[in-house]
């Protein structure tokens, strides 16, 4: 089989993990070929819209397991191929070179044992780091149930680590994927944890400290093929953050690549929302509670969970943009945490106006229900009854709300 | 009221500034000599491009307000927009003045100004940092065409030099017809190549990249809006992935 063949059977299997982020490191050139960009670069976008930053593929899709959600599982018949060591890293440098990408993202599916796919995936990534001194971004999928050892030496290599917790409950684990363990996903993801905070302390000591994946470990969910709801898969991401430390979760809304599994086409509306859920909890301090109160098992759908927070609590507001602290200021909807920032150090130098507001990139049509700038009730201003905001913001946002739904094309 | 001329160099407009800053009275504009409007009252100062008095303005920014502030006034120059010295000369007036805390004044309309013009140009050097496509040549030498709305080959040398300090690249700008180049020992403005012959190796390395973009795509999830949104049509030309 052609490398161009194989390419297209390893990286069409590939598609589906979320993840392309190539940020959060900052690996410096020693004369090789490459470095890492702390921000992160896109490279390309394809027809769906998604990002291509690192060159995501599978080092082989022969596959022991039988996991319902997956298009690789071993009792669908599919042409199945596998690369040579060599293969990927030749791939990677060639791609790299050209600036097509900004690394590598080396996922797998388990071949004979977890132990033999891992050793594999550790020797790629060890010929790139060494033989070739490729200063790129390298993000590897850990295979669930692989050896510490290995995990250990697959982190020495790379800027960030994953293993994929893949369904959000035990239950469905073992409904859908009853050869991985909680465990098994697990304790890689805790051995992990401890080994970038050990490295981080020695680096703080050290400078030539080896770095245990710089940029963090993530891991990914679906969303969509198993019953549970929002409230569930918030919980379940918000101890992930707490209890391991980790960079990201990240949804992918489940696609049908199996008939047998429940859902019918990807619910896009659902995974935004969770995703906006997200960053409320990861940068703008919202508890997983005060997303979703303790009645309400899912997201609202006409509303983003912000300005839903924010009806909920109309004894918060109206906010003073003038005197708030930043914290504050993170709560009103349409204010970002960018504006936020901006509003807080220009009103140092002189006192914002209303008519300020949109140079910090705030967004009125929300932020102007729940704002005052010179002590005056913004609903008294626009003669409106707090009831109604509701109704308004909802109309306001119709453009918003049927784009997502757009996405969802029939099958 | 005075309106200062310039050559329309990076050092003449910094002259200019330098001579309108020097002046206790507001100058009525800042222009470059090349398709200036000439007013009916006040009178013209013809200021001649002066290395050292460009030079001089340039630490006293550096010093007296920010580094930030030099990124933004160079990357202003680099956006090749129209009208934008008098923006300037606000700004630098008010950063020699009050510091660092010019740039934290957002709601000021020349600041906001050179902010946002800032803001674009080191948008399009972070989006071409990616975008830019290189093909090889045959003696080695990766070669990257781009039409990029400003003039931005300086920083992008800078970045992939180094990221790739091993090779020696050219990128291109079509538009412009300039093209600079790295190797070891830095990076250097230099003729644009005229003839082109890509390795033997180029196509088939750019048939992989294209059955790999073709194969990332996932079919239910369909949004070309999306991708043009992130990807402007106008950067597809120089791409070697199959766009339509």
């Amino acid at each position: 089989m052609t490398v161009q063949q194989k390419l297209a059977i390893l990286s069409d299997a590939a598609k589906y993990d979320a993840s392309c982020s190539s940020s959060g490191s900052s690996r410096k050139n020693r004369g090789g070929t490459g470095e890492a960009a702390s921000s992160g670069i896109c490279h390309s976008w394809t027809p769906d819209g998604r990002c291509v930053s690192l060159l995501k593929i599978l080092f082989t899709n022969r596959c022991v397991y039988d996991c319902a959600y997956c298009v690789s599982r071993c009792s669908n018949d599919l042409p199945r191929a596998s690369f040579t060591p060599e293969e990927v890293v030749e791939l990677t440098m060639n791609f790299y070179r050209r600036n097509y990408i900004e690394g590598l993202f080396l996922s797998s599916a388990v071949e004979k044992s977890p132990d033999y796919t891992m050793e594999r995936l550790v020797q790629v990534v060890e010929l790139l780091r060494k033989q070739q001194r490729f200063g790129g971004y390298i993000h590897l999928k850990t295979i669930p149930g692989a050896s510490d050892e290995l995990v250990r030496r697959a982190g020495l290599c790379c800027d960030r680590i994953s293993v994929n917790i893949e369904l959000p409950s035990e239950d469905s684990l073992k409904k859908l994927a009853p050869q991985k363990t909680k465990n098994d996903i697990l304790t890689p993801m805790g051995n992990i944890g401890r080994g970038i905070t050990e490295s981080r302390t020695e680096r703080k000591k050290h400078k030539t400290a080896p770095m245990f994946a710089p940029a963090g470990q993530s891991t990914q969910l679906i969303v969509g093929a198993t019953p549970e709801d929002d409230r569930r898969i918030l919980t379940l991401s918000d101890s992930l953050y707490r209890h391991y430390d980790l960079k990201r979760v990240y949804f992918s809304s489940y696609i049908p690549v199996n008939p047998a599994v429940t859902g019918t086409r990807p619910h896009l509306l659902r995974e935004h929302r969770l995703y906006q859920a997200d960053w409320l909890m990861r940068l703008y301090g919202f508890g997983c509670d005060e997303i979703l109160p303790v009645d309400a098992p899912f997201l609202d759908e006409q509303l983003d969970p912000k300005t839903a927070w924010a009806l909920r609590h109309p004894e918060r507001f109206p906010i003073d943009v003038n005197r708030a602290d930043y914290e504050e200021l993170l709560r009103i909807p349409g204010v970002g945490f960018r504006s936020a920032q901006r509003m807080v150090t220009s009103r140092r130098i002189a006192a914002l106006r209303r008519e300020d507001l949109p140079k910090f990139s705030v967004v009125m049509k929300r932020a102007q229900f729940f704002i005052t700038c010179a002590g005056r009730d913004p609903l008294d201003a626009l003669n409106m009854p707090r009831a109604s905001v509701r109704q308004v913001l909802m109309a306001s946002g119709s453009r918003k709300r049927t784009a997502p739904n757009q996405l969802e094309l029939p099958l | 009221m005075i309106t200062y001329v310039h050559d329309n160099s990076i050092d003449g407009r910094l002259s200019a500034l330098a001579a309108a800053l020097a002046d206790s009275q507001t100058p009525e504009d800042i222009q470059p000599e090349e398709g200036r409007q000439v007013s009916l009252f006040g009178s013209d100062v013809q200021v001649q491009s002066d290395d050292a008095a460009a030079r001089k303005l340039m630490q006293r920014i550096r010093g007296d307000i920010s580094l930030q502030a030099v990124r933004h006034v160079m990357y202003v120059f680099l956006s090749e927009l129209p009208n934008l010295d008098m923006h300037l000369y606000f700004y630098l007036r008010e950063g020699l003045i009050r510091g660092t805390d010019v740039d934290r004044w957002h709601a000021n309309e020349h600041v906001k100004k050179v902010h946002d013009v800032s803001q674009k140009v080191g948008g399009e050097i972070h989006r071409l940092k990616g975008l830019l496509r290189f093909r090889e040549l045959d003696d080695g030498t990766l070669w990257a065409p781009v039409e990029p709305d400003h003039q931005v080959l300086l920083p992008l040398a800078h970045h992939f030099r180094r990221r790739l300090p091993g090779e020696r690249g050219i990128i291109h700008d079509m538009r412009r017809n300039l093209a600079i180049g790295w190797d070891r020992d830095g990076v250097e403005y230099m003729t644009p190549p005229k003839h082109f012959q890509t390795s033997e190796n180029e196509e088939a390395v750019q048939q992989l990249w294209q059955t790999y973009f073709r194969s990332a795509t996932i079919r239910e999830r369909i949004n070309p809006r999306l991708q043009r949104q992130w990807m402007p049509v106008r950067y597809w030309k120089w791409l070697t992935e199959p766009v339509v």
